[in-house]
């Protein structure tokens, strides 16, 4: 997992996606749906780990994606 | 035992609708440099329980009250009295204990305006302030509060939330190396998560368990 982490959690305009330890998102996107495929496509070889968290703040889910990743 | 002046008693609901918000607040605490100290409602018998609380309020100069279950809430026919009693164990402290303990400093926190006045009166004057269920809103009072009392360091509300991020992907990582599941780290309780949150801030804030 040679990618930095990322947080995509649910704002009020959508879901932002922040790599771990940025001050700021990188982007916020209509869905969850749009976030993850968004990621997806940028994920490199050595793959990436997702955290995914609900609207209470906490990861819900933690995400292992890779170049692989359908 | 954490040091008088920066430990901070959370008197918080411990139910699973409030849970996010005492670890939010919990975070917040930790990332200002302060102790968060809480005792469980299920950790041990009443009695041991209270004398734990008797330590905690009178190990801590800092409290944080929350009374946002003055109201009933649906299916229950009593309102929780732990937070108000423990409010007024605090307050007590503060009034008649000795000069150490007269420094005691309390915020309390309520979830709609004017509901901790309405259920406890005698509290009006006292400093109230309102959340709204609202993470953001809770770590932003509790961070103004702790730099005007306890001259806490200047870390925005939406900074202290990046950070709560970063702790809770250190915090799986860490436990997933350990052998748990994602069930076992959702049911970790959160004693053992503030636990992590001091440990994660004495390591640097690290973003990797290594």
């Amino acid at each position: 997992m040679s990618n930095a982490a990322q947080h995509v959690s649910p704002v009020e305009a959508g879901w932002r996606v922040r790599r771990a330890g940025a001050e700021r998102a990188s982007k916020v996107y209509p869905t969850q749906e749009a976030a993850m495929a968004a990621l997806k496509r940028r994920v490199k070889a050595g793959g990436m780990v997702i955290y995914l968290h609900g609207h209470d703040g906490l990861i819900r889910q933690r995400i292992e994606l890779s170049p692989d990743t359908p | 035992m954490p040091d008088f002046d920066r430990s901070v008693f959370l008197n918080c609901p411990f139910d699973d609708e409030f849970m996010p918000m005492l670890r939010a607040m919990a975070f917040a605490v930790v990332a200002l440099g302060f102790h968060p100290r809480i005792a469980p409602e299920n950790a041990d018998n009443g009695s041991a329980r209270l004398d734990r609380i008797h330590t905690i309020i009178g190990g801590s100069r800092l409290a944080i009250h929350d009374l946002s279950r003055s109201r009933i809430q649906p299916g229950q026919q009593f309102a929780r009295q732990n937070m108000p009693f423990e409010l007024g164990l605090d307050h007590g402290c503060k009034i008649f204990g000795d000069e150490r303990l007269r420094s005691k400093v309390i915020l309390i926190l309520e979830a709609q305006r004017g509901d901790a006045v309405l259920s406890l009166s005698d509290i009006a004057g006292l400093d109230i302030r309102t959340h709204h269920g609202d993470r953001l809103s809770a770590v932003s009072h509790v961070r103004s509060w702790l730099r005007g009392v306890a001259r806490a360091p200047d870390i925005g509300p939406t900074r202290i939330l990046n950070l709560f991020e970063d702790f809770n992907g250190w915090y799986w990582e860490r436990a997933k190396r350990n052998g748990a599941s994602e069930a076992d780290i959702l049911a970790y309780p959160t004693e053992e998560m503030i636990s992590a949150m001091l440990e994660w801030r004495d390591l640097g804030e690290p973003l990797t368990a290594n």
